[in-house]
């Protein structure tokens, strides 16, 4: 079992399986070994461990993403989302996008493509207004610039 | 903590995560939605990546830096242009198109000709390498296309199978692979040519019709390719390089072997179709590891977050240049390989202490700096870095980015100590390939400008008909009465000495102003990759705040886009108003932007991206691109 402390001083402990989800704790445990000491995580509060760790859980079986593989495959963007990965990461914005930095600094590829994935089916479809009132955006352009950047994007509407 | 939202975000995690997620029009939406989204939404390092993963674009290609978005827009109808010799069929060009539109002046043709053959079919080229009588290409489904002459030294008749490596395409053939290989890069030597799959395998052409896989244990994660005269050399991501020489020793031994083993079909099966049919097969011969970097000191010192390693190689005729991931550029010569036991001879060599050399004067701005060309004229920036490297026959070239980019040129003779050539016209101009024929150059700047000189080469030049041209005007002859003389008696112009635009459009009226975005050359020809900016591009109306205190950002634009006096606008028929010279027929060649103050051209796309660092974000933008170039990531 490996023990995680988080940011606001709360101690998680989990299977070393589940904790190894995270490339960034894998590697520690390679570099420094096994203790009973908690690994520290700074940039991470409980209560968003707590949801990332739920994750790890599910996930922990999840065979390793092969490496090196034919490029085709993983080229093909798509934002489909697991039934169950859609139900976890309906949660509200802010924690999104805590999910999302926690899931980069702890190096877990695969939760940090849901995160963004959600992000991206919210742009999907939506006028530049929608998404400034959608994620508090300020429109800092000029009237002008606002016009030539929607004449420099039309090239993009009909593909 | 703040608030974690969108704009919270690392840049990295929007740029490498969640912009990859997103369709074009998303893309559109989300850059109109501020500066700091507008800026990122038009990154570089984001357009390249979306070019390699939609147009099967070539990871390792030129020293471009910038444009990649404009790239992205016009890829939908790239253009293939060739010219010069049109001996063994080389050009690709049908007697028609030769006939219909172009003069044709000692045995080749003057000007650039479009092979409709491309565009009529919708076919995308993303990648053209010359090879000594041949062009070898790749398009962005992965399928290759080849016509001309892989080996024009031996003989075949036109009912051989183009298992023959003699065996002429005289137009465009598509090479079928029976399996679903689809290929990443390409790269020409002068009769065999390699490709990268995109499982990593790497294939050797001897023929068009009979490939072979390397089957490697050594070769398991090529990162590129590259071929110099007679030989072929594979990178890998951990930074060894391999070498092998498909016409000579081992593999030429096994390939012929191999090739006597199989009893060739005769019958020319699609062929008339214009398509051959590879039949592909494994090579077990082992290609020859090049030394490591041994005790090549590394300037990055502690801050080094990776081991030294090679990122980057170029072949010439009897060597290979490299580049490294703290951009130093270093030579090896193995010119002994193409012997019959030129692996023994090389590895003996290398036991006895032949090594990469390192060429500080190829690599440290200081030293670069010193140089008397750089001494009198244009400066070298302390930051100069070397972020590309190329070779062809007796030459390599070595690149830096940006406006104020150098680009030196050295021989295989070269040693540590040597100077590098410098051709002023090609300095603090943004060139990011250089490419050679036998006697004619040519350099391709980031603007899509292609430059030429040189001597005449059947038309290798393609600045025009020498019997048409003003005299005076590069590429014709100096005076009439030299110009009559020479129809007269069929001679060729002068030599030309000053890098020349090359103008797509020739003479043609009404023609849209053009993008070239890559080129290639050997022999006596060359071929160019071009789009047609079909829109007429306005100058950009936003005015970017006083922004003296930042390094490399442009003054303040403001000025009437209908005004057709402005330099880098366009009138009517595509040319760049200001440039036109009384004449010459109207210079088409792309002018996608604008000058500055200081009259340097810069290019007008992406128009907010360069004022990023105003906007507060935290990328050190002109960094970014610069360093990506020459680390690729992966790994």
């Amino acid at each position: 079992m490996i023990n995680l402390t988080t940011s606001d001083n709360e101690t998680f402990t989990v299977d070393k399986k589940v904790a190894e989800k995270s490339v960034l704790i894998k590697n520690m445990l390679e570099d420094v070994g096994e203790s009973d000491q908690a690994i520290p995580l700074p940039n991470v509060t409980a209560s968003v461990l707590k949801k990332v760790l739920e994750w790890c859980e599910h996930h922990k079986d999840d065979p390793a993403p092969p490496e090196n593989e034919d490029k085709d495959d993983t080229r093909k963007r798509t934002t489909d989302i697991s039934e169950w990965d859609q139900k976890f990461i309906a949660v509200d914005q802010e924690m999104l996008f805590e999910i999302i930095l926690a899931a980069n600094y702890l190096d877990i590829k695969a939760l940090l493509d849901v995160g963004c994935k959600t992000v991206a089916n919210m742009i999907k479809g939506k006028t530049p207004e929608e998404i400034r009132k959608l994620f508090n955006i300020v429109n800092d352009f000029t009237p002008e610039e606002e016009a030539q950047i929607k004449k420099e994007n039309e090239w993009a509407e009909d593909r | 903590m703040s608030t974690a939202s969108l704009s919270s975000l690392p840049v990295e995690v929007l740029l490498d995560n969640l912009l990859d997620f997103l369709a074009l029009a998303d893309l559109a939406h989300l850059s109109a939605t501020s500066r700091f989204f507008h800026a990122l939404c038009n990154d570089d390092i984001l357009w390249k990546r979306k070019l390699i993963e939609d147009f099967n674009y070539p990871r390792v290609l030129d020293a471009r830096t910038s444009g990649y978005k404009l790239l992205y827009k016009g890829m939908k109808q790239p253009k293939v242009y060739a010219w010069g010799s049109v001996e063994n069929g080389r050009l690709g060009l049908s007697a028609q198109e030769i006939n219909r539109s172009v003069v044709r002046a000692f045995g080749g043709v003057p000007q650039p000709v479009e092979l409709e053959f491309f565009s009529q079919k919708g076919i995308q080229i993303v990648q053209l390498t010359a090879g000594g009588w041949s062009f070898n290409a790749l398009d962005s489904t992965g399928t290759l296309w080849v016509w001309g002459q892989l080996n024009a030294s031996v003989f075949a008749f036109n009912g051989d199978p183009f298992s023959h490596p003699g065996r002429r395409a005289v137009v465009p053939h598509r090479i079928n692979f029976s399996d679903s290989v689809k290929f990443r890069s390409v790269a020409s030597g002068r009769s065999q040519f390699s490709a990268l799959d995109s499982r990593g395998s790497v294939w050797t052409f001897r023929s068009w019709g009979r490939p072979y896989r390397l089957v490697s244990p050594h070769l398991a994660r090529v990162e590129q390719i590259a071929c110099g005269w007679d030989f072929s050399a594979a990178l890998t991501a951990t930074g060894e390089v391999y070498i092998w020489w498909p016409g000579n020793g081992e593999f030429a031994r096994v390939g012929d072997e191999h090739e006597a083993a199989e009893a060739r079909p005769r019958q020319p099966g699609r062929e008339r179709e214009g398509i051959i049919e590879a039949t592909g097969w494994e090579m077990s011969a082992e290609p020859l590891e090049l030394p490591s970097l041994g005790s090549l000191e590394d300037p990055r010192g502690q801050a080094a977050t990776e081991p030294l390693k090679i990122v980057q190689i170029a072949c010439g005729t009897d060597f290979v240049v490299a580049l490294t991931n703290a951009n130093q550029v270093l030579k090896i010569d193995v010119g002994e390989g193409g012997g019959d036991d030129g692996f023994q001879m090389l590895r003996q060599s290398f036991r006895t202490g032949r090594r990469w050399v390192y060429l500080p004067l190829f690599s440290e701005a200081k030293r670069v700096a010193m140089l008397p060309a750089f001494q009198s004229g244009k400066p070298v920036p302390e930051d100069m870095r070397i972020t590309h490297v190329s070779a062809q026959f007796n030459t390599f070239v070595a690149y830096s980015t940006g406006s104020s980019s150098v680009v030196l040129m050295g021989t295989s003779g070269h040693g540590p100590d040597m100077s590098p050539s410098v051709v002023p016209a090609l300095q603090h101009r943004n060139v990011i390939s250089v490419v050679l024929g036998d006697y004619h150059r040519a350099a391709l700047t980031a603007q899509g400008e292609l430059l030429t000189w040189g001597s005449f080469s059947s038309g290798a030049l393609g600045l025009g008909d020498p019997y048409k041209l003003e005299p005076g005007t590069p590429g014709g002859f100096r005076t009439i009465g030299e110009r009559d003389r020479g129809q007269r008696t069929r001679q060729t112009p002068p030599e030309v000495e000053e890098p020349t635009p090359v103008n797509f459009h020739f003479g043609q009226e009404n023609a849209s102003p053009t993008f070239c975005f890559s080129a290639a050359a050997a022999g006596w020809h060359v071929g160019a990759l071009v789009l047609d900016l079909e829109e007429k591009r306005e100058p950009p109306r936003v005015t970017v705040a006083s922004s003296s205190a930042v390094e490399g950002a442009e003054p303040p634009l403001e000025h009437d886009p209908e005004d057709p006096t402005m330099p880098g606008s366009f009138t009517r028929n595509g040319s760049a108003a200001g440039t036109r010279v009384r004449g010459v027929p109207p210079f088409t060649g792309a002018r996608i932007g604008q000058h500055t103050a200081d009259g340097r051209f810069e290019p007008q796309e992406p128009d907010l991206t360069r004022a990023m660092g105003l906007y507060g974000i935290r990328l050190g933008y002109p960094a970014r691109g610069v360093l990506r170039g020459a680390h690729p990531r992966g790994d």
